[in-house]
């Protein structure tokens, strides 16, 4: 999952505080998309961390 | 009408380039009936702009610099629940944000109608497009000429796809 958000950011995040709101959704699409699921935007905005996002798509 | 939420004294709270920053983003604020809602927290703020056409609730500027994006999304809903429907037609990058928000999407075309030569004051923008705007209208039937922006609306399509650009 890290690399997979690595190559949505293009970029290496360590918080989730390093991630804008357009990028959020880049994710969310991403991860959607790999993961085969439908989590919603306010979701993963929900999340603390990083690992709770990853915990989404478990 | 400008509501703005967080900062009590705007000028004290806003570090990045004060008041005129923010007001650099109000793109459409030559126009008296738009609604402007504005979230500011230290060097953070994000705006978004509402204009109602016809019944009809356009957004019409949707900015966001350095609001964390739980922050951003939830003011975005909460700014906007007033509104029982609404649609926009954003650029490139905005269409991710109404994508997430769970917007409908249609294609947008152009018609050949002559309705705004007679219902509407001469405008600037009709100067950019050599006139030709004047001649056609957006909607979402389908002609040959298939704009490359898409309409996003929450719950019916409007009568009349206005736009404050063409």
């Amino acid at each position: 999952m890290e690399e997979l958000l690595f190559k949505v950011l293009k970029r290496e995040v360590s918080a989730i505080g390093e991630i804008s709101s357009i990028e959020m959704v880049f994710i969310m699409t991403e991860f959607n998309d790999v993961y085969n699921k439908e989590i919603g935007i306010f979701d993963i905005i929900d999340c603390k961390d990083l690992s709770e996002i990853y915990d989404l798509y478990q | 009408m400008i509501y703005i939420s967080k900062s009590i004294n705007i000028n004290d709270r806003i570090a990045i380039g004060g008041l005129d920053c923010i007001m650099d983003k109000l793109k459409s604020r030559k126009y008296p009936d738009v609604d402007y809602y504005i979230y500011t927290l230290d060097d953070s703020f994000c705006v978004v702009g509402v204009i109602s056409f016809n019944g009809s609730n356009c957004i019409i500027d949707l900015h966001n610099t350095n609001v964390k994006a739980s922050i951003f999304f939830n003011w975005l809903r909460e700014s906007l629940s007033k509104y029982d429907d609404f649609y926009c037609v954003p650029n490139n990058e905005g269409k991710f944000v109404w994508q997430a928000l769970g917007l409908k999407q249609k294609s947008l075309y152009l018609k050949f109608s002559t309705k705004k030569i007679f219902r509407r004051k001469l405008k600037a923008r009709y100067l950019k497009f050599l006139f030709l705007n004047m001649f056609f209208e957006v909607c979402t039937e389908k002609t040959i000429l298939k704009l490359k922006k898409n309409i996003y609306y929450k719950g019916e399509l409007p009568v009349r796809v206005e736009l404050d650009t063409f």
